[in-house]
């Protein structure tokens, strides 16, 4: 499933981010890439940002990019 | 002996600086406040030590002038040791830029920085085993409780007494054994992407090369290896207010609510200073006025300096020295307490609306009060693109306290019609940020980190004021100065009667009197000072409305242009000068043809 669906308290491990997205990089320093445990905070309404904890790091993301990545559950 | 400082944003870098040398670094609760490398020299055992401070990085080949300048530091100067600070709560991911730095193969120690946050989260580190990982020595510090800071200097003091041996390291043979696994994965690729794998059509700068992902799973693994829980614990009262601020809603409301203490503050704190201070600028403004006429002989010289000198210490003094201040309080509090990138998140949907980041609003909303130290404020946003459009926005359309008090005076003076003035203020705002936004676009996806709440620290606090304020009296003070001179000069020159000739042209374009037209010009001097002359005049109502609009929206005040030009350049205040005078111009064109005569 797409990160953009999961609700807050949700822990999933990353499967993939989807090709060709020019923020990998950027993922990738953040700590998001294949394997990394994730946990949904909290979402912001009106499609406003969505705030995950991976590690001991809390990230403000944005729905866009969130779209991209792809997670499974725990 | 030089030192280079590296580590990811964040990690207190800048605090440990500040505990070595006690010098001014800016410590913030905030990724990325150091864009630059800054230098400080350290003596010990009669040895010179340069440290480098570099901003935060996350990688060495991170997509970013950030990285760029890392790598510029270690290709410029010979670097004999590299600190490393490493934030102990974030393990995993630090280590990922350790691992890349100790494939440089220079000697590096490892600070294992907040290592009291840590333990607090029950995260217990085995600093042996990391260092032999490392191949690296590692030292658990904190900048905060002074923990480790004798170890490191007696570190320091070491390298400096052998200084071209490498020491000892700790754990060698498990050390060098990993060290030997990093340099196979290494070799020929730089740790790079050579952009000739073909596996993604991205530019070789935003890609993650296999030996990025490699590094990551050594760190992952590490990480996990010297981690140790100190079994369940209790959450932190921090922690508690973390977690109420970091809701959607509920922390919107907070966070919008703490900001109005903030504002309601600032306001406060000008109004009740500039008796005190007004207090004493009075019988001092008098001795300089009596000083100047006494001492230069009587004549246009003489007047204006009489008039200019004493009127240009007022506005500095009782206006933007106190705004300054506590300004500089107010954003020092939002970066070291973490909350300023919560106002980011909370606020980024109407942010993007002026299609900027959500932390914009602060700078915006400051504007209201003075807008002077509100263009310092917009040091808070993420890229330069986003900084001009939001100083853009405030010279040209927000008004400030004073401007609105006076703007409101000269509207019922005339029976000018506020609907249209507010309106046509609105219209601007929106038709300006639209269009800047789409013009120089800023960052469109966004991520990134939300520090933990913590209490600043209040030495830190006191240096970033100090920094902030440094500018008033050599910058601020002397330009606002020369400024009220020249003012004076024009006014008493009597070149301003010249534009009385214009009256036809004003007339037919605008519709207003050339009078009304040079009070549109006198805001170019201080905006405040153009309704003043407006009240001479006898305007019927649609004159007023329109004159008022022009002023309303011109130019920002002379402390604004100072202030412009100290944060982001003259290039860009030239920039703004031209569209505030062809905001100016064609709305009021525009309110001409559309207003019923």
């Amino acid at each position: 499933m797409l990160m953009t669906t999961m609700k807050p308290g949700h822990k999933v491990h990353v499967l993939e981010i989807l090709k060709d997205n020019p923020m990998a990089r950027r993922l990738y320093e953040m700590g998001i890439m294949p394997g990394a445990e994730i946990e949904m905070l909290s979402r912001h309404p009106f499609k406003g940002p969505l705030i995950i904890k991976v590690g001991n790091t809390t990230l403000a993301l944005d729905r866009r990019i969130a779209d991209s990545i792809v997670v499974e559950d725990c | 002996m030089n030192i280079a400082v590296i580590g990811n944003p964040n990690v207190g870098k800048s605090a440990v600086l500040n505990r070595i040398t006690g010098s001014n670094w800016f410590v913030s609760n905030y990724p990325g406040t150091s864009v630059e490398i800054t230098s400080s020299t350290l003596k010990i055992g009669g040895q010179v030590i340069n440290i480098y401070d570099t901003p935060g990085i996350y990688s060495l080949n991170s997509n970013g002038e950030e990285a760029n300048l890392a790598q510029g530091l270690f290709n410029e100067k010979e670097i004999d040791l590299i600190l490393n600070i490493v934030d102990a709560t974030n393990l995993e991911r630090n280590l990922i830029l350790s691992y890349e730095l100790s494939e440089m193969g220079q000697p590096m120690l490892i600070l294992l920085n907040q290592i009291d946050r840590a333990r607090s989260m029950g995260i217990k580190i085995d600093c042996k085993q990391l260092a032999a990982s490392l191949s690296s020595p590692v030292l658990a510090f904190s900048a905060t409780t002074g923990e480790g800071l004798t170890e490191l200097m007696q570190y320091i003091e070491k390298q400096v007494n052998n200084k071209g041996h490498r020491s000892a390291h700790y754990g060698r043979s498990e050390g060098d054994r990993i060290k030997e696994e990093a340099q196979i994965i290494i070799l020929g690729q730089e740790g790079k992407c050579t952009g000739n794998c073909h596996n993604c059509g991205l530019a070789i700068d935003d890609c993650v090369s296999p030996e990025d992902l490699r590094r990551a799973e050594k760190a992952r693994h590490v990480a996990r290896m010297v981690i140790g829980q100190m079994g369940a614990r209790q959450k932190a009262w921090l922690e508690k207010i973390q977690g109420v601020v970091d809701r959607p809603i509920l922390g919107t409301i907070i966070l919008l609510f703490i900001a109005y203490l903030g504002f309601k503050l600032l306001l406060n704190f000008i109004q009740i200073s500039e008796g005190p201070i007004s207090s004493i600028l009075e019988p001092v403004n008098r001795i300089i006025e009596e000083f100047i006429i006494a001492v230069l002989p009587s004549g246009i010289v003489s007047t204006v300096l009489a008039k200019a000198v004493p009127e240009g210490l007022i506005i500095p003094f009782t206006i933007i020295m106190p705004a300054m201040l506590m300004v500089g309080l107010l954003m020092a509090l939002l970066e070291d307490t973490g909350l300023l990138p919560r106002y980011s998140v909370a606020l980024e949907r109407v942010g993007s609306i002026f299609g900027v980041s959500g932390q914009a609003i602060i700078p915006l909303s400051l504007g209201f009060g003075c807008r002077t130290p509100a263009i310092v404020a917009t040091r808070i946003l993420p890229t330069e693109a986003q900084r001009f459009i939001i100083i853009t926005l405030l010279s040209i359309v927000i008004p400030c306290s004073a401007t609105l008090g006076i703007l409101a005076s000269v509207i019922s003076a005339f029976q000018a019609s506020l609907a249209v003035i507010v309106i046509t203020m609105l219209t601007v705002l929106l038709v300006l940020a639209y269009t800047l936004s789409r013009i120089m676009p800023g960052e469109s996806e966004f991520i990134y980190e939300l520090p933990p709440l913590r209490i600043p620290l209040g030495t830190n606090i006191w240096n970033k004021i100090k920094i902030r304020f440094s500018g008033f009296f050599t910058e601020v003070l002397p330009l606002l100065l020369l400024m009220s001179i020249g003012i004076r000069t024009l006014m008493e020159s009597g070149v301003l009667e010249l534009f009385r000739g214009m009256e036809g042209f004003t007339r037919l374009v605008f519709g207003i009197p050339a009078e009304a037209f040079v009070a549109v010009l006198i805001t170019v001097f201080q905006r405040y000072l153009a309704p003043i002359v407006l009240m001479n005049l006898p305007l019927n109502p649609r004159e007023a409305t329109i004159a008022i609009s022009m002023i309303a929206l011109s130019l920002p005040c002379l402390p604004m242009m100072v202030m412009t030009v100290r944060e982001v350049g003259f290039k860009s205040l030239a920039k703004i000068l031209v569209l505030g005078l062809a905001t100016s111009f064609s709305v009021g064109i525009l309110l001409n043809i559309i207003l019923p005569g």
